[in-house]
C-alpha cells in the first residue's frame, strides 16, 4: 500500500470517529432538551412571559387611553401603542432570561448532582467533557427558545395593534439575535455556580444573588459597569445605532469573550474532578 | 482474556474512609464477589471503575483500555449500578431507557423493551420512575445496567429493596448470563448470596482488599463464605470482634 493511500486511509478513520464523536454529542443535547422539556415549568413560565407582554399592553393602551382623554375609545387606541418587543426587551434580557438560564441550569446540574441521577450518563461510554457541554448548550437553547418566543408574542401584538413594519421588524430581529448572544454569559455563571454548589436549591439562590449584585454593583459604581458582563445584557446598544470606534467594540468583545473563558473552564474543571 | 485490571487504586476521602492499593484481575466469564461490610469500600471500588469518582493513584484497565486515557471506548461494553439507582425520577421507565439507548448505535426500542420484561417493569413502562418503589426502582437500575448488552457487569448491593422474588429473578439473570460469557463484579454484604452465584470472592475490610480467591478453594477449608470472610477477618485482625 502506498503512503498516499494509507494516509488516506487514516484521515478517513479519523473523519468516521470524528463523527461518532459529534453524533454522540447531539444524542446527549437532544437528551437534555428532553429533560428540560418534561418538565412542565418551562411552559408555565413562557405562559407568563406572555401575560406579562399583554399586561404591559394593557397598561400602554390605558395610558394612551388617559392621555388622550378618553377621546376616540377603546378601539381608538388600541392601535400605535408603540413597538411591545422593544418596550419589554429589557425586562426579558435582564431579569426573565437569566432567571430560565439558572432553572434550568439547576435543573441539569445542581439537581442531578443532588439527586444521582447525573451517574446516569457518567456510567455510559461518553467523556465528561461531552456532558458538561451538553448541558451548557441545552441551558442556553431553552434561553434562546424562550427568548425567541417571547420575540414572537410581541410580534404578533405588534401586528395587531399597527406597530409594525418592514423596517421595525428587521430591526426588533436584529436586536434580539444580538442580545442573546450575552444570554451564554449568565449561563456560563449559572453552570459553574452549580458545578460548584452541587445542589440545586443552593445554586438557584447563590446564581439570584451574584447575578443581582453584579447588576446593582454596576449601577452603584458606574465605572464598575463597563467591566461587568451583566452590563451587556443590552447589547446592541453597541452594534445597532451608535457610531463607537471599532477599537472599543473589540475591545468590549474581548472581555465577553474573557469572561466565557473563565466561567467555561472553571465550570469545566471543577465538573471533570468532581466525585459523584 | 482479561476484562477488568484493576491496579494498586486508592482513594481517600476527607473522614479518613476510602479504600489503600486494590489490585485484581478479572477474567471473562468470571462471575466476581466482593465481599465486606457496610463502609468497607466495596462501593468506592465500583464507583472508581465506573468512572463516577476519581482515584487518587493507580489505574483501572477494562479490556485492556484505560478507562483515564479512552473513557468511551473502555465503557462501551460495560453496565453499572453502583449505589443507588441513577434515575430520572419524573420520567417514564421507558423514556429513560429509550433516552439511554440512544447512546448506544445498536440498540433500539426492541432492546429496551426487552430488558424491560426481563427485569419485571414491562406493565409500568409508561409510569413515572419517582413513583416507583425502592425494590422496583432497584429493578430499573437494572434494566439501565443490562440495556447495552455489557459484556462486564457491576452490580453494587443487586438485591437491596427486593422482595424473596426479586432476589431469586436477579440470581436467575446473573446465572444466566454467566453461562452466556457475561462477567459480572457484584458487592454484597451477605455471604449467602455471592456464595450462590460467584465464581471467585474478594474480601474487603476497612478499606483493604484482604484476599481474592476462587469460591470453590475458599470453601475447601470452610463450610460457607461467611466462615471464610470471617477467618480472613481474624487472619487480619487477631479476632473477630473488636
Amino acid at each position: 500500500m502506498s503512503e498516499n493511500e494509507n494516509s488516506s486511509l487514516s484521515s478517513g478513520k479519523n473523519g468516521a470517529v470524528f463523527m461518532q464523536k459529534l453524533r454522540l454529542f447531539f444524542v446527549l443535547f437532544k437528551n437534555e432538551l428532553m429533560k428540560l422539556g418534561a418538565k412542565k415549568k418551562y411552559i408555565v413560565f413562557f405562559i407568563i412571559g406572555t401575560a406579562i407582554c399583554l399586561i404591559n399592553l394593557g397598561f400602554k393602551m390605558l395610558v394612551k387611553l388617559i392621555s388622550s382623554g378618553f377621546s376616540g375609545g377603546i378601539m381608538g387606541n388600541i392601535f400605535k401603542t408603540g413597538s411591545m418587543t422593544l418596550s419589554m426587551l429589557g425586562f426579558f434580557t435582564e431579569i426573565f432570561i437569566p432567571f430560565i438560564a439558572f432553572l434550568a441550569a439547576s435543573d441539569l446540574i445542581g439537581n442531578e448532582y443532588q439527586s444521582g441521577s447525573i451517574r446516569a450518563l457518567l456510567i455510559r461510554p461518553v467523556s465528561r467533557t461531552k456532558i458538561y457541554f451538553s448541558k451548557i448548550l441545552a441551558v442556553f437553547s431553552v434561553c434562546v427558545i424562550s427568548f425567541l418566543g417571547i420575540y414572537a408574542v410581541n410580534l404578533i401584538l405588534d401586528a395587531i395593534t399597527g406597530n409594525l413594519s418592514g423596517a421595525d421588524f428587521v430591526y426588533s430581529l436584529s436586536v434580539y439575535i444580538i442580545d442573546v448572544i450575552p444570554v451564554l454569559l449568565t449561563v456560563l455563571l449559572a453552570v459553574f455556580i452549580n458545578c460548584l454548589c452541587k445542589s440545586s436549591g443552593m445554586s438557584m439562590f447563590i446564581s439570584i444573588v451574584v447575578y443581582a449584585a453584579l447588576k446593582v454593583g454596576g449601577i452603584f459604581i458606574p465605572s464598575l459597569s463597563g467591566l461587568l458582563f451583566t452590563g451587556y445584557t443590552q447589547w446592541h446598544s453597541l452594534w445597532l445605532g451608535t457610531s463607537l470606534p471599532f477599537t472599543v467594540i473589540l475591545g468590549k468583545l474581548m472581555l465577553i469573550i474573557g469572561y466565557a473563558t473563565v466561567l467555561a473552564s472553571g465550570g469545566y474543571y471543577i465538573f471533570l474532578k468532581s466525585d459523584f | 482474556m482479561k476484562v477488568l485490571e484493576v491496579d494498586k487504586i486508592s482513594k481517600l476521602y476527607k473522614n479518613g474512609r476510602g479504600i489503600k492499593e486494590f489490585s485484581f484481575e478479572i477474567e471473562e466469564g468470571d462471575v466476581v464477589g466482593l465481599l465486606g461490610p457496610n463502609g468497607s469500600g466495596k462501593t468506592t471500588c465500583m464507583k472508581i471503575i465506573g468512572g463516577i469518582c476519581g482515584a487518587d493513584s493507580g489505574s483501572v484497565k477494562i479490556f485492556g483500555v484505560d478507562t483515564e486515557e479512552d473513557r468511551e471506548t473502555a465503557m462501551r461494553d460495560v453496565g453499572c449500578l453502583i449505589e443507588l439507582p441513577a434515575i430520572y425520577g419524573y420520567l417514564s421507565a421507558k423514556k429513560q431507557l429509550m433516552m439511554m439507548a440512544q447512546i448506544y448505535e445498536d440498540i433500539d426500542e426492541s432492546r429496551v423493551d426487552e430488558v424491560l420484561k426481563i427485569v419485571g417493569l414491562d406493565m409500568y413502562k409508561k409510569d413515572k420512575a419517582g413513583r416507583f418503589s425502592l425494590g422496583m426502582k432497584q429493578r430499573l437500575g437494572i434494566a439501565m445496567a443490562l440495556l447495552s448488552n455489557p459484556k462486564l457487569i457491576i452490580l453494587d448491593e443487586p438485591i437491596n429493596g427486593l422482595d424473596i422474588e426479586g432476589i431469586v429473578e436477579i440470581r436467575e439473570i446473573i446465572t444466566a448470563l454467566s453461562e452466556k460469557g457475561v462477567t459480572f463484579l457484584i458487592s454484597s454484604h451477605i455471604a449467602s448470596e455471592l456464595e450462590k452465584v460467584c465464581s471467585k470472592v474478594a474480601v474487603v475490610h476497612q478499606g483493604e482488599l484482604l484476599s481474592f480467591e476462587n469460591v470453590d478453594k475458599a470453601l475447601e477449608f470452610n463450610p460457607t463464605l461467611e466462615e471464610y470472610f470471617l477467618s480472613k477477618i481474624k487472619e487480619k485482625r487477631g479476632s473477630i470482634i473488636v
